[in-house]
């Protein structure tokens, strides 16, 4: 992680990478579906997504760590996974959703909130990443003094960490499967561990890290449990986020597993199971 | 109604959106909790342990929350 000295020209070396990262969408590369689509020729990858975002939100909110609280959250439509049980699917799934609003205009809102109190300005989805020439830009508008979360599926590629790196003071980064499987069959993704695990180990030695994983009815076993266990053994006292908020939104519908909460049982194993890994859980 | 038209009434004004589920058992889950929604869920359940130390008094009472960036 670059440290005090950073502050002083994030927003310049954000500003520096623009140019390059609006000329990678002619061969798009930016999470690891690499799909190596011209997004600037209107084609178009897995997430749908044109080379300029659509803003579905942007507030002051307080429901994200205590830490990051009160947040200016920006929240960029259209996303790369296709979880079915996204509690933002309407907007996650359909990069049109939302309305455009310039960085600069972005930037001049959290300025105000973050003088109204705000502790930190979020950047999440969807997934940010998709949109990084637009991430970049309003992070160039931002102070450079301010507190900047970045929240994330964690299935950035390589190309993606060369851009992002040392711009954010947080990772907040989704650990959602345990297994290739079920990140096949609930979001459609390939080879899901790999990625999320390189992404994370990376994140881990640039800047702060909070990873989360949200308990899904039927996914202790074989979800929570290998995540647990893996950062455990591979990011020991990384802050962890076990959240215990899943409700069957979106199209969860479509697994028998997910068409309620998580049983009281199934809670209380997951929390065991951080319990008996030592893990370091925030709220 | 489109999403726009969702945050943008008529007024001009921008709306904040909050979204919330109440299960039977009265427990409540939410997301893109804005300040003023958890204000109000704090003062239908004061003793909930997620929106307790949410609330604005909460949050303005963490001294921590004014530092500077490390
Ligand atoms: S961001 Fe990912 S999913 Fe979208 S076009 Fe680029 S490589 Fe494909």
């Amino acid at each position: 992680m670059i440290r005090s000295g950073r502050w002083e020209r994030r927003s310049a070396v954000a500003a520096g990478r623009i140019a390059a990262a609006r000329a990678a969408l002619a061969d798009c590369r930016f999470c690891a579906h690499d799909c190596g689509v011209n997004r600037l020729a209107g084609e178009v990858g897995v997430c749908r997504a044109g080379a300029g975002p659509r803003v579905h939100l942007a507030q002051v909110e307080v429901a994200d760590e205590l830490e990051l609280i009160p947040t200016f959250a920006i929240a960029l439509s259209g996303c790369d996974l296709r979880c079915d049980f996204c509690i933002t699917g309407a907007q996650s799934w359909n990069p049109l959703a939302g309305e455009i609003i310039p960085a600069a205009e972005l930037a001049t809102r959290a300025e105000a909130a973050l003088a109204g109190g705000a502790r930190t300005v979020m950047l999440l989805g969807g997934e940010p990443t998709i949109h990084l020439p637009f991430l970049l830009e309003v992070v160039a508008a931002l102070p450079d003094e301010a507190k900047l979360v970045l929240k994330t599926n964690a299935h950035g590629s390589v190309v993606s960490r060369a851009f992002l790196h040392g711009l954010f003071d947080v990772w907040c980064a989704d650990y959602k499967f345990g297994n290739d499987a079920c990140a096949e069959r609930l979001a459609r993704v390939p080879n899901y561990t790999e990625t999320v695990r390189e992404n994370l180990l990376w994140a881990a030695r640039q800047s702060d890290l909070i990873v989360r994983h949200l308990v899904m009815p039927g996914h202790v076993a074989c979800c929570w449990a290998p995540v647990a266990e893996w950062l455990a053994l591979h990011l020991p006292g990384v802050k962890v986020n076990l959240r215990s908020g899943f409700w069957p939104a979106w199209q969860a519908r479509r697994h028998p597993e997910l068409r309620g909460t998580v049983p009281d049982g199934e809670a209380a194993r997951a929390r065991e199971i951080a319990a008996e890994w030592d893990l370091n859980l925030v709220v | 109604m489109t999403d726009t038209e969702l945050k943008q009434p008529p007024d001009g004004k921008r709306a904040l959106v909050s979204e919330i589920l109440i299960l039977p058992d009265g427990r409540v889950l939410g997301h893109s909790l804005t300040r003023a929604f958890t204000q109000l869920l704090s003062e239908l359940n004061p003793d909930d342990p997620q929106i307790r130390p949410r609330t604005p008094e909460a949050v303005a009472s963490d001294t921590t929350a004014q530092e500077p960036a490390a």
